[in-house]
């Protein structure tokens, strides 16, 4: 039984600061669960209070059924991969996989066993005598998972362990990653703040910030029913476009458009005058100069991104955007043309199949799917309403899988 | 019909591009290269000296021609084998003086080293800087009062001393081991942890074998500088343990029949053997102390 | 906002805290580690100090510890005597000669060490060839043991027919100077700089290359003359290492007192030589005054009266050092 139960973990800093405030969490047997947020939401931390490596300030840890929570790191039955490997640089690769295998006091011939099939898991055969000095990146992280793999723990604890490699091997890891979990059945907590790594190795993932768990469920759920406003705009790439909107008369009304509210049925009665409204930017549709839809919007065109498999569409819009504070840096990373303060308005983003028309336009009209998009109460930032397709036909194709 | 071909660049040899360098510029390599020589020749001096001194008759000066004529090698053997004191014998004293007192300094700074860089504890800044200060303190303020204890004790005429300077360490080097080992990847001390080593193990199997730059550097410059210790072997031990220090300062070299005490060339040979063993050390692992005090950075 | 996601788990009971604190696990680690060192810290070194400043107060004379009767005359132990022994120092004209001649001498070695050490250093990085030979050499006379140094320079500057005599005739100087009885100081100075200053080289070496090169290629451009570039870029850069190196020598030079001795004319008595009065540095003073004397008490106060001043002069360089030291930090501090 290796389930792992965390009980309102605490873990505040001499300084004062909280890094996990009050984190409650079950993670089944076998489960991948990932972590993951913005840099310094405590993900990290919270790992290695697991581990043992941080003295939980209050809370119980539960490896199995046994308290660890004043166990020592090596008496938890635990492997874990760092986020720069930490192989011994003194020792060959097969020493590195034997070492804790060693200490712990396994017999020689069973270390030996164990060594090899590590190896051949990962290919690793050929590098057993070389040193990590001597092997890539690629080489050393699966060096890093055959150290962990051999222990034959209880759970896998995983620091950002994908985040030094490049963009291609990381995304081959990545599949490697979800085949050895298939293979091996051992529970997992993996750490990134990359929410595709997260929504594609998870089985379920929480969304943490502040030192707090925002929301934990499977990626479709995340996706799709965002518990608030941080969620919905930390996962999903490019960000999902929020807006201040009013509800006026029976109609949503911002940046000069009036939409029908009656488009939404009887949810349209759970919106209170002022909310906020989340388009995702693959949700938006291009609409031909003859084609009509119940709810469009219409604007100019400011930057074009023709990425190959599919086009990014910057347009500005008069209306006040919403972020929620903590996620300005994550947008900064991903380059969004001046998505905070544009000469008038806010920059909004929609993603387009590749051949979009608007490559030579210089005006748009979009389609909003009013099933497709979200509602939050602008004072608690919690979710009113999210957008739930009646169907796999409402979900415009084709759209390329999430940005690498 | 125009080919595309551009136009042939003139090429330009290296040897030609170097002939165009500015008067000055090799007026001050001259320069350079002269100041450097000179200093060398400069510094190379006293020990040639010392070395064509120690080739000189027995009982000479060192007047008469600069290079001896004949050079009388036989100083060395006489130096080597003088009947009533043996130089293998004071060479294997100091051999020993000087390893008991190194080996052990070199682990326990490098294990003080290793608890000031990774521990976190009570009273470990104000130790340090205590550490730090006893450096200020002036050797000569403490040695009589170190003999006095000594006396106290019994441990004259002993090497017990050399053995408790090695265990306690030098705080020169625990400040070196520091510095380096702040620089380790705290990763590795982690990942340490999970396989299940506690601290010393961590530190044993860990980070010691990852010193053996720092662990060089500390070889050299704490054995160096106690084979070359004078003051202590002369005033604890007496005249059968002694090292080579006190024998060669006092010039015991007394040809037989003699009323002179002090005959220079056979002194001077005796010098020169003493000095070898250090030199030869240094030689060997110089490139690895250059390098260990870059890594370190001295910054102040 | 947070979301509780085990609801529905069966609730376990927690026992009551029990803290083995890895933070006293730690310094446990801590402790064991420096356990050696602190040791001899106490006993080899506070000790001493302590016994050193007791004797300083009483008549200790090396042999009367405990009473002790000779020819029927009966000898009592030391005692207390309070601090006669300072005021008398204070008084002795001897006392205040020899710390004159330290402070004389440390006026001049600790300059000329620190010139001729940073000067080897930039000849060194200079990009000239063979760089490990020449490094070899300079810091080879550093590795020369205390005892073969001092011989290898008595005979150079002997009398008659030492190499130095032979050079300074050779350029038209008297060729015949007692260096050991007449300028036995000026030795003493050569000696120091030459077996010293090896190590200081290597470390103003570290320093300068540490200064990265871009630095001098702006200045390049910027029209700056090697000889601007080394006070505009060099040397304010260096000051952190000229600090290190200034605090060194002045504890080397308030140390030193194997060299004096060494050096004596005629080397039988081990520390009870004589040492020529321009080499008459402190602590050969309070070493003879022990070693030759007898007066323990009174070798020790005279330390325990050097060792204030001393540790005001280093408190003066160090405090100094706010108006010339260049602080990494200080340029980023007020933005």
């Amino acid at each position: 039984m290796s389930r792992i139960d965390l009980q309102d973990i605490l873990k505040e800093f001499p300084n004062g600061v909280r890094a996990v405030d009050g984190v409650s969490l079950t993670i089944d047997d076998g489960e991948f669960m990932v972590l993951v947020g913005p840099s310094g939401c405590g993900k990290t931390t919270l790992l290695r209070c697991i581990a043992g490596l941080e003295e939980v300030t209050d809370g119980a840890v539960f490896i199995g059924d046994r308290d660890v929570t004043d166990v020592a790191p090596k008496d938890r039955d635990i492997a874990m991969v760092f986020q720069n490997y930490a192989l011994y640089p003194h020792m060959t690769v097969r020493r590195n996989i034997a070492f804790g295998l060693k200490v712990h006091g396994t017999p020689r011939a069973e270390i030996a066993a164990r060594v090899a099939e590590a190896a051949r898991l990962l290919g690793l055969e050929d590098l057993l005598d070389r040193r990590p000095l001597a092997l890539s990146g690629g080489q050393r992280q699966r060096v890093a998972m055959g150290r962990a793999i051999a222990r034959r723990p209880v759970v896998y604890l995983m620091d950002e362990p994908l985040s030094n490699l490049d963009a291609k091997l990381r995304v081959r890891v990545r599949a490697d990653l979800a085949r050895l979990h298939e293979q091996l059945g051992v529970t997992t907590i993996y750490v990134t703040h990359d929410q595709v790594e997260a929504m594609t190795l998870a089985d379920r993932a929480a969304v943490m910030n502040g030192g707090q768990i925002q929301q934990v469920d499977t990626p479709q759920e995340l996706y799709w029913s965002p518990v608030n406003l941080f969620v919905a705009a930390f996962i999903g790439s490019p960000s999902m476009n929020l807006l201040e909107a009013r509800v006026e008369g029976g109609n949503l009304k911002f940046g000069g458009f009036s939409l029908p509210l009656d488009e939404l049925g009887d949810n349209a009665r759970k919106l209170p005058p002022r909310v906020v409204l989340g388009i995702r930017p693959e949700h938006l549709t291009e609409l031909g100069s003859d084609e009509t839809a119940p709810w469009s919007i219409e604007a100019d065109v400011s930057v074009v991104e023709n990425l190959g498999a599919e086009t990014l569409v910057f347009f500005p819009l008069d209306v006040t955007a919403v972020e929620p504070d903590e996620l300005v840096d994550i947008r900064e990373g991903e380059e969004q043309a001046g998505l905070i303060a544009a000469d008038h308005g806010t920059m909004l983003t929609a993603r387009l199949p590749s051949m979009a028309r608007t490559a030579t336009r210089k005006r748009i009209r979009l389609a909003l799917h009013p099933n497709l998009c979200y509602f939050f109460d602008p004072a608690t930032g919690s979710c009113i309403l999210a957008g739930r397709p009646r169907s796999a036909d409402e979900i415009p194709l084709p759209v390329a899988g999430p940005l690498q | 019909m125009s080919s595309l071909t551009l136009p042939r660049l003139r090429d330009k040899s290296p040897r030609r591009r170097r002939r165009r360098r500015s008067r000055s510029w090799v007026l001050g390599r001259a320069l350079v290269y002269a100041t450097v020589l000179l200093l060398a020749a400069a510094f190379v001096v006293p020990v040639l000296w010392g070395f064509l001194a120690s080739l000189r008759q027995h009982q000479a000066g060192v007047g008469g021609s600069i290079v001896p004529n004949p050079l009388h090698w036989e100083n060395y053997s006489r130096a080597w084998s003088y009947p009533s004191l043996s130089f293998p014998h004071y060479l294997k004293n100091t051999v020993f003086v000087t390893s008991l007192a190194t080996i052990p300094t070199v682990l326990t700074s490098a294990m003080a080293g290793f608890g000031f860089a990774r521990h976190r504890a009570r009273g470990r800044n104000l130790l340090f800087l205590f550490m730090i200060g006893t450096t200020f303190v002036p050797f000569a303020v403490t040695f009589l009062m170190s003999y006095f204890l000594f006396l106290q004790v019994h441990l004259v005429d002993t090497y017990w001393p050399w053995f408790l300077w090695g265990l306690s360490a030098n705080a020169g080097m625990i400040f070196l081991f520091r510095q380096f080992y702040m620089n380790f990847p705290r990763e590795l001390d982690d990942a340490a942890s999970i396989d299940g080593c506690g601290r010393l193990r961590t530190f044993v199997q860990i980070y010691l074998p990852n010193s053996t730059s720092i662990l060089a550097v500390a070889s050299i410059i704490m054995g160096i500088g106690w084979w070359g210790d004078y003051i202590w072997a002369s005033l604890l031990l007496n005249n059968h343990q002694t090292t080579l220090s006190p024998i060669i300062a006092t010039g015991y070299y007394e040809p037989p029949g003699s009323n002179s005490f002090f005959s220079v060339p056979e002194t001077l040979a005796g010098a020169m053997m003493y000095t070898i063993p250090p030199l030869l050390f240094f030689f060997l692992l110089q490139k690895k102390l250059a390098r260990g005090i870059v890594t370190t950075g001295v910054k102040g | 906002m947070a979301i509780d996601a085990d609801a529905g788990s069966a609730t376990v009971v927690r026992k009551p805290r029990r803290r083995v604190s890895f933070r006293r696990r730690e310094a446990l680690a801590f402790y064991g580690f420096i356990s050696p060192w602190l040791l001899g810290f106490v006993f080899l070194g506070l000790l001493p100090i302590i016994a050193g400043f007791l004797i300083s107060l009483s008549n200790f004379n090396g042999f009367n510890l405990h009473g002790y009767t000779v020819n029927g005359i009966h000898h009592p132990g030391a005692h207390y005597i309070g601090f006669s022994k300072y005021t008398r120092a204070l008084h002795d004209p001897y006392f205040w000669q020899s710390l004159k001649t330290t402070g004389k001498i440390a006026l001049i070695v600790i300059p000329l060490g620190i010139v001729t050490q940073l000067g080897l250093a930039l000849l060194l990085n200079s990009g000239i060839k063979f760089l490990g030979l020449w490094r070899t050499i300079f810091f080879a006379a550093f590795v020369v043991p205390v005892v073969a140094k001092t011989d290898m320079w008595k005979a150079v500057s002997a009398q008659d027919g030492g190499v130095l005599n032979r050079v300074i005739g050779f350029f038209g100087g008297p060729k015949h100077i007692d260096w050991i009885n007449g300028h036995p100081t000026a030795l003493l100075l050569m000696l120091l700089v030459w077996g010293g200053s090896g190590i200081g080289m290597l470390i103003f070496l570290a320093g300068l290359r540490s200064i990265p090169e871009e630095l001098y290629e702006a200045a390049r451009i910027d029209g700056a003359s090697k000889l601007r570039s080394f006070w505009a870029i060099t040397l304010p850069l260096l000051t952190p290492v000229l600090m290190f190196e200034l605090v060194t020598s002045l504890i080397f030079v308030s140390s030193m007192f194997q060299e004096p001795l060494l050096l004596s004319p005629g080397l039988q008595g081990g520390i009870a030589s004589y040492v020529p009065n321009g080499n008459r540095v402190f602590n050969i003073e309070a070493l003879q005054q022990i070693g030759v004397t007898g007066d323990w008490g009174y070798g020790a106060a005279e330390i325990w009266i050097f060792v204030p001043m001393l540790l005001f002069v280093t408190a003066a360089v160090f405090y100094s050092g706010k108006f010339w030291v260049y602080s990494a930090s200080e340029q980023y501090g007020r933005e």
